[in-house]
């Protein structure tokens, strides 16, 4: 899925925790964590993570890790956040709880997850892993063989999670992900995603695919040095971004711009007609709308017009304005059925999923305290107190020399 | 070649290893204590990385003045194998693509007034595909690491996982040595005093290529073979190898690397053979997996001497999880001049930086950081420009003398450099440049801070805790990367001990390292195998001791407190050596022996030991306690640079007051502070209030400390 020779280029750090915070939140929570409070830290045998009320502290965290003897010895038990946990038992095996009922374990360590194994089963499951490996594996195939032996190893109940919320999740082929991303993102096409937040650029990214793979990612240095300035508005300067990346990476199969509060309620929404109300509401622009975004969000439409009717889309007339997205749906269905049914998931469906339990509370925020619309976060800045532009957005020029280096001379 | 007697490596008395007694080299390029001895000048170790070979060559000359408007007089780049071969034996330095013009790019930095550093592999990491090796070596058998099983050993790493080389292989070595001659043929005549470059690098992050894990490699059968000569070596025969072992070596290809730790409370209990008799083995074959990285070092810096890329200092730098690391950074320097650690933290790995430069600051001959991280790599934990700040910062309050700024120039597959792809700074410049001013006015890199306390790291208890890892091919190094502790993931079998040594040795030293931080005490953390002459610099030595322990060690030890320095050590008595034979072991000379079950057993230690031992160096006393504060002097005893540090997630309001020599000299007059990022000023007269946002530092110049107190303090240090 990655090329072999892929480029990631064009990225400050703000713009690049703003993309990462949007997809996968828990990596910014990671870095925000407390500070530990010991370089040994422990919790003795029945420690529950409570707080000064006896109630809990937080909401779970990390990863508590039992690794277990052949002959079903505990060898240890660690916290990945809170350290080494001592005094644990393991309740009776079974068929079913290989290693004893874990679930009880998430909640007196206050731990996101439970993960049990046997001694020697990671080394077992690598090798067999690497074994499988062609010299010709991209990086998806490798980590599907991976995937794969882990797959046998739960199944063969020598690792067990609690609770393992893709145990209905198939695993498919490196084909098949192929082959949907050649619906998603055909070769020599681009993806555009510029995220804005009060008028500026939050983030930006655009994708290439050729041969294939992934193999050129940008960000916004690169994109602002061919667009040159931009207006702030995402609804205009959509057309300048799609026109510079048609023209320096390649054409643009789906554009993706929106206001940063839009994007992370719509990236965690399961409501039917979510994206199809952001669309119709200029909230969102794609542009362009490739056939299966297109059928996507006819069939999200189709949902929210069947079970809420007209009265949740306020004063747009659904129907009318949808009836052209509903005629590519019936022209398209086969392209639909070539991402969810090819899969055997719908990952926009995981990803909301993921995004939703990494942090359950985001809706309920204001935008300013959402992760990755602040990267302060909780922390002071430390001593970097540029003034020329808020933290967290990127400049809307190109960067012309804001702090021209000084011809060196002999100055030294 | 032959590894060398590892037990020769730990504590015997030898030339001491002060970097000032470095012999001058005929280049007029010396390491010294605080940098580099460039011709008549000392040049602090302060530098950029940039690699020319990822920037578009106009974007050279303006990536370089801004670098040198930044006030590093260092440029860094690595010198990538890969990317230079274009088929086997044929190389493209420009030719092709004028980007890889290497020639060209050290004479433009020259030109612009900086000194280079080079570090041509062969192993770069870089976030290149295949760690900058060239597809052809990858996917040579006789060039791969092997696990027990002999097959390949993958590394996860994107954009292609791939099967590492082995540090053992002759094939491999070989290669190495014709890619060196092709980078001298390069930039022979560069090296200093002919042209810029001042310092070179011998491969990277020596430590298996993250594949580390005790049992994951290196089967292979060119290291099997350096595993029996060391075994031979370490013992003196096959049959005092057999000894240890517990084994009837009818030759030396009768020894073999153990593959697994199988040993289990349960084991041979019945016999009345308690299962560390049976741990020689896995002891010996972490230390080897130690001794056959440095070997493998050795053997490249000398193939780079035989090609004339000699005369400057050589330096070696370790990736994080460097306690887990099957590599000693004492037998490294060894080898070559300078071994640094990389940093790459968030501003909540407070403790571990602190802990990581500590370990610099008592192991290393100048604490200095090869990459310290600006910006990441984009499958790297995300990190903002703060946390890179933060973390320069607090490496610097604890001891760190010289740095590279990795990347100071954007390049492909990272985000975050200071400089963009097209020469222009970033916005984030500004901290930096404030920053490095302030460490070049002060003369920061000659600047000390007197430690009169160490913790010393036994290598026998490291060696155990990786020998009993848990979890495999999630190696110690990732383990510790992520944060954990050096032990985290290690066995909590007692192996027949009292309790699970490979653990509780470590939970010794953080209680210590705890108790010192509560009590102002300043302390560093030395590794086991450093010579007893490093030893000697500390007044307190704090040394976890269980069973068994290094008899070279323990007999330096002994020495030392003969000698004077006060030994503190516990819970237990050693009686069996590193090869868990029966030994007698004196007891040090006034030695204090301490029980740390709980966290105040340390703190109680401690103020006994306090109270005995007056002139104890002390920082200043900061409140509230989560503050931390550190002192550095100059060498005859002036106080220059004051840091205070806030790890916390909430502002805080701190205040500082001078104790011990800092409040016995003149303590009615005050000191003049400036911090060096805002410009604020402050007067402390025996105490001092500051405001501190959240994870942040404050570095305080000391404008005006009266002379009186630099006499004063100069004479009772």
């Amino acid at each position: 899925m990655i090329a072999d020779d892929l480029r990631v280029q064009g990225f400050d750090a703000r713009a690049f925790t703003n993309l990462v915070g949007l997809f996968a939140p828990n990596l910014v929570f990671r870095r925000e964590r407390d500070p530990a409070e010991s370089d040994a830290p422990e919790l003795e045998p029945l420690d529950a993570v409570t707080d000064a009320h006896g109630g809990k502290t937080a909401k779970p965290e990390g990863s508590l890790v039992l690794v277990v003897s052949a002959r079903g010895k505990l060898l240890k038990a660690f916290h990945t956040v809170r350290g080494r946990v001592r005094g644990l038992e393991l309740g009776a095996p079974s068929p079913s709880d290989p290693f004893g009922p874990l679930e009880e374990f998430v909640a007196r360590y206050d731990a996101a997850r439970v993960i049990a194994l046997r001694a020697g089963v990671l080394e077992e499951l690598f090798a067999r892993a690497s074994a499988r490996m062609h010299r010709d594996d991209d990086y998806l195939a490798q980590w599907l063989h991976v995937a794969r032996a882990v797959r046998e190893e739960l199944d063969a109940g020598r690792i067990d999670v609690y609770p393992r919320p893709l145990r209905a999740i198939p695993l498919p082929t490196a084909a098949l992900v192929r082959r949907a991303l050649d619906a998603i993102l055909p070769d020599d096409h681009a993806f555009v995603l510029a995220v804005f937040r009060d008028h500026a650029l939050h983030t930006a990214a655009a994708l290439r695919r050729r041969g294939g793979e992934v193999d050129w990612i940008v960000g916004p240095d690169e994109l602002l040095a061919w667009t040159g300035p931009l207006g702030g508005d995402f609804r205009r300067d959509h057309r300048v971004l799609s026109d510079a990346v048609a023209e320096h990476v390649a054409p643009v199969h789906l554009g993706l711009y929106a206001e940063l509060r839009s994007l992370r309620r719509l990236l965690r929404s399961r409501e039917a007609g979510a994206w199809v109300k952001a669309v119709l509401s200029r909230e969102v622009i794609l542009h362009p709308v490739p056939p299966y975004v297109a059928v996507a969000l006819g069939a999200d439409a189709a949902r929210r017009v069947t079970r809420k009717s007209t009265e949740l889309l306020g004063s747009l007339d659904p129907v009318k304005r949808l009836a052209p997205v509903l005629g590519v749906l019936r022209s398209r269905i086969v392209e639909v059925a070539s991402v969810t049914q090819t899969l055997g998931f719908d990952p926009l469906k995981l990803l909301a999923q993921f995004l939703d339990r990494v942090d359950p509370d985001e809706e309920e925020e204001e935008p300013s305290e959402a992760v990755g619309d602040d990267d302060e976060g909780r922390y002071g800045d430390a001593g970097i107190d540029e003034p020329e532009r808020p933290d967290d957005v990127i400049a809307l020029h190109p960067r012309v020399e804001p702090e021209r280096a000084e011809d060196p001379g002999d100055t030294r | 070649m032959k590894p060398r007697r590892p037990s020769a490596r730990s504590t015997t008395k030898r030339t001491p290893r002060a970097p000032s007694s470095l012999p001058p080299r005929p280049s007029g390029v010396a390491l010294t204590r605080h940098g580099l001895r460039v011709g008549e000048r000392e040049v602090p170790l302060l530098s950029g990385a940039m690699h020319y070979f990822r920037v578009e060559r106009a974007a050279w000359r303006p990536a370089l003045a801004s670098l040198v408007a930044l006030g590093l007089p260092l440029v860094e780049s690595y010198v990538p194998w890969q990317t230079h071969e274009i088929a086997p034996g044929n190389y493209d330095f420009g030719r092709v693509d004028p980007r890889k013009d290497l020639r060209a790019f050290v004479e433009l930095a020259g030109e612009l007034g900086l000194l280079v550093i080079l570090r041509p592999g062969p192993h770069i990491n870089a976030e290149m595909t295949y760690f900058g090796l060239p597809e052809r070596i990858v996917f040579d058998k006789a060039c791969q690491a092997r696990s027990p099983s002999q097959g390949p050993v993958v590394l996860g790493f994107p954009p292609r996982m791939f099967p590492v080389p082995s540090y053992a292989s002759r094939t491999y070595l070989a290669e190495v040595a014709r890619w060196y001659a092709a980078v001298a043929d390069q930039v022979r005549d560069l090296l200093y005093p002919r042209g810029p470059v001042v310092l070179l690098q011998v491969d990277n992050e020596g430590a298996y290529y993250f594949r580390d894990a005790p049992y994951d490699q290196d089967y292979h059968p060119d290291a099997i073979e350096k595993l029996r000569d060391f075994v031979l070596a370490r013992y003196g025969s096959l049959e005092e190898a057999s000894r240890a072992h517990r084994a009837s070596y009818a030759s030396p290809e009768a020894i073999e690397a153990p593959t697994r730790f199988e040993l289990d409370d349960d084991d041979d209990a019945s016999a009345g053979h308690p299962p560390w008799e049976r741990l020689a083995p896995h002891l010996d074959w972490a230390a080897f997996r130690e001794a056959l990285i440095t070997s493998s070092i050795r053997e490249m810096k000398a193939m780079m001497e035989a090609v004339g890329l000699a005369g400057v200092p050589t330096l070696h730098n370790l990736s994080l999880g460097e306690l887990s690391s099957p590599t000693s950074l004492p037998a490294l320097e060894d080898v070559v001049d300078l071994v640094g650690l990389d940093y790459y933290h968030a501003r909540r790995e407070h403790r571990v930086v602190k802990r990581r430069t500590l370990y610099l600051a008592g192991t290393s001959r100048l604490p200095f950081a090869p990459e310290m991280g600006v910006g990441a790599p984009p499958w790297f934990t995300p990190l903002a420009p703060e946390d890179s700040l933060y973390t320069a910062m607090v490496a610097l309050a604890y001891g760190l003398r010289g740095m590279s700024l990795y990347m100071a120039v954007d390049r492909d597959r990272w985000y975050g450099a200071l400089i963009d792809a097209r020469g222009n700074p970033r916005l984030e410049v500004g901290a930096w440049r404030r920053l490095i001013g302030a460490l070049d006015a002060l003369a920061f890199h000659t600047l000390v801070r007197r430690a009169d306390v160490a913790i010393v790291l036994p290598r026998e208890y490291l060696r155990l805790s990786r020998a009993t890892h848990l979890l495999g091919p999630i190696t110690p190094v990732t383990i510790e990367a992520v944060g954990m502790s050096p032990v985290e993931a290690a066995s909590e079998a007692t192996l027949g001990f009292e309790g699970p040594v490979q653990v509780l040795w470590w939970k010794f030293v953080a209680r210590f390292a705890d108790a010192l931080t509560a009590r102002n005490v300043p302390y560093v953390l030395v590794d086991g195998d450093v010579d007893r002459a490093r030893l000697e610099d500390h007044r307190v030595l704090i040394v976890p001791s269980f069973d068994f322990a290094s008899s070279a060690r323990w007999r330096a030890l002994c020495e030392l407190a003969a000698e004077g320095t006060t030994i503190l050590h516990g819970p237990a008595m050693p009686h069996l050596d590193e090869a868990l034979c029966a030994r007698p072991f004196e007891v040090p000379r006034r030695a204090r022996r301490v029980f740390v079950d709980h966290d105040e057993d340390a703190l109680a230690a401690l103020d006994a030991l306090l109270g005995e031992l007056p002139g104890i160096a002390l920082d200043l006393v900061a409140r509230p306690a989560s503050v931390e504060v550190t002192v550095h002097e100059t060498t005859g005893g002036e106080p220059r640079v004051i840091f205070v540090m806030n790890p916390t997630k909430e502002d805080v309001r701190a205040s500082l007051r001078r104790v011990g020599r800092w409040a016995s000299a003149a303590p009615d007059v005050p000191w003049e502070l400036e911090d060096v990022m805002t410009g604020e000023r402050f007067v402390f007269d025996g105490s001092l209030e500051l405001t501190l946002p959240s994870a942040s530092v404050r570095m305080l110049r000391v404008v005006h400390a009266p002379h009186a107190l630099a006499r004063e303090i100069g004479r009772a240090g």
